[in-house]
C-alpha cells in the first residue's frame, strides 16, 4: 500500500513543560504524522524551524527564555525566518484578553485552549491545513489575517485598500 | 456588498497575500486526504485514547508540581508559588483535574494582580488556594458539588480582596 500523500507532513512542538510535550507529540503521532519535532522553549524551536523546516507549528505560551509571542514574532517579522508563512497553533491556558491580543498581534494563527481534547486539536489543524489565511503585510504587522469573522452588514471604515476586493476574497 | 466609492481609509495601506502566493503546509488534494483522515472516527477515537494514556502521567505531574508548590509557600516565595501554581493550572484541566486547574487559575490571577498593582499578596488567600488545590489534587476530584462551590467561594474571596483598598490589604 503507498504511503498516505500527507506522510511528508512534519509537525514542531515547542513546549517548556515535557509532560505536555510528550503529550502533543504523541497525539501528533496518533493523527498519522511521521515526522514531530521538538522544543523546549522559543529560541531552540526557532533553531529546529530553521533546521527541520516544519510545515506547521504547536507552541506553548509561556515559556522561558523566549516565549510563545516572542517566538512567534520571530518567525513572522524575523529577517532570518526561514518561513514567516509557518502556520503557528498556540496552545494556551490563559484567558487573559490581553495575553491572547498579544499573541495574535505577534501573528499567530489558531489558539488551541487548554484543557486539551482531541476534537480541538483536529479542528485547529484542519483549519490551518484546508483554509490557510490571506497574510497581511502593513506597517506594523505580518501575519495571518486577524478578521475571523465578516459582517454581511459592516458598512465600514473600510482600513485596507484592496478592501472591497478582498471583501469577497477571504475564505 | 461594499463599493470603491463607499470606502474610507482611516489606517495604514496593507498589502495582502492570498493563500496560493505563498507555500501552504499542503496541496490542494493532499490536504483534503489528509482532512479526510482526521475526521475519520478512528482517528479522534485513537486521539482520545492517547489523551486517556497520559492522564495518569500528567496527574503524578501535578502532584509533583504540588509538592513543590507547598515547599515554596512554607519559604514565603510568592514568585516560585505563581510558577508553580502555572504549571499546574496548565495541566490540570488536561489531567482530568478540573477544579485544581480552576483553582490554581485563580491564585494565578490573584498573584498576578498583586504584582501588577505593586502590593504584597496576602498569605492567608494564598494557603487557602494552595490548601484547596492539595485536596482536590490529592483526592482525584471526587466531589462535583463541593468543587464547584469551593471555587466560587475563592474567586469571591480574590475579588473582595482585590477589591479592597491596597492599604487594608497590607
Amino acid at each position: 500500500m503507498s504511503a498516505p500523500a500527507f506522510d511528508h507532513l512534519k509537525a514542531l512542538v515547542v513546549e517548556d513543560n515535557a509532560h505536555m510535550r510528550t503529550l502533543l507529540r504523541s497525539l501528533l503521532l496518533a493523527l498519522g504524522l511521521k515526522n514531530v519535532y521538538e522544543a523546549a522553549d522559543g529560541l531552540t524551536g526557532f533553531e529546529e524551524l530553521r533546521s527541520r523546516k516544519p510545515d506547521f507549528v504547536l507552541s506553548d505560551l509561556s515559556m522561558k527564555p523566549v516565549d510563545g509571542i516572542e517566538f512567534t514574532r520571530m518567525v513572522r517579522m524575523g529577517n532570518d525566518s526561514p518561513n514567516p508563512y509557518v502556520p503557528i497553533i498556540m496552545v494556551t491556558g490563559h484567558t487573559e484578553r490581553q495575553r491572547v491580543e498579544a499573541a495574535r498581534d505577534a501573528g499567530v494563527t489558531e489558539f488551541l485552549a487548554k484543557p486539551i481534547t482531541a476534537q480541538n486539536l483536529l479542528l485547529r489543524i484542519i483549519e490551518i491545513v484546508e483554509r490557510p489565511r490571506p497574510f497581511v503585510r502593513c506597517e506594523n504587522y505580518f501575519g495571518p489575517d486577524r478578521r475571523r469573522h465578516r459582517d454581511e452588514d459592516y458598512a465600514g471604515p473600510w482600513r485596507r485598500q484592496d478592501d472591497v476586493k478582498d471583501d469577497l476574497d477571504i475564505c | 456588498m461594499a463599493t470603491q466609492s463607499n470606502m474610507r481609509k482611516s489606517g495604514p495601506a496593507a498589502d495582502i497575500i492570498p493563500p496560493h502566493a505563498y507555500p501552504p503546509p499542503l496541496r490542494k488534494a493532499q490536504a483534503r486526504a489528509f482532512v479526510e483522515n482526521l475526521m475519520s472516527d478512528a482517528v479522534l477515537e485513537r486521539t482520545e485514547k492517547v489523551l486517556d494514556a497520559h492522564k495518569d502521567n500528567l496527574r503524578s505531574a501535578v502532584l509533583s508540581h504540588l509538592g513543590c508548590l507547598e515547599e515554596d509557600l512554607e519559604g514565603g516565595d510568592f514568585r516560585a508559588v505563581y510558577e508553580q501554581a502555572h504549571e499546574i493550572r496548565g495541566l490540570a484541566g488536561t489531567a482530568g483535574l478540573k477544579y485544581t486547574g480552576r483553582i490554581a487559575f485563580g491564585l494565578c490571577n490573584y498573584l498576578e494582580a498583586m504584582t501588577r498593582s505593586g502590593g504584597t499578596p496576602d498569605v492567608a488567600v494564598i494557603e487557602l488556594h494552595v490548601d484547596a488545590i492539595a485536596r482536590a489534587a490529592r483526592s482525584g476530584e471526587d466531589f462535583q458539588a463541593l468543587g464547584e462551590e469551593v471555587t466560587s467561594q475563592l474567586s469571591a474571596l480574590v475579588r473582595r480582596r482585590l477589591g479592597e483598598p491596597a492599604k487594608a490589604r497590607s
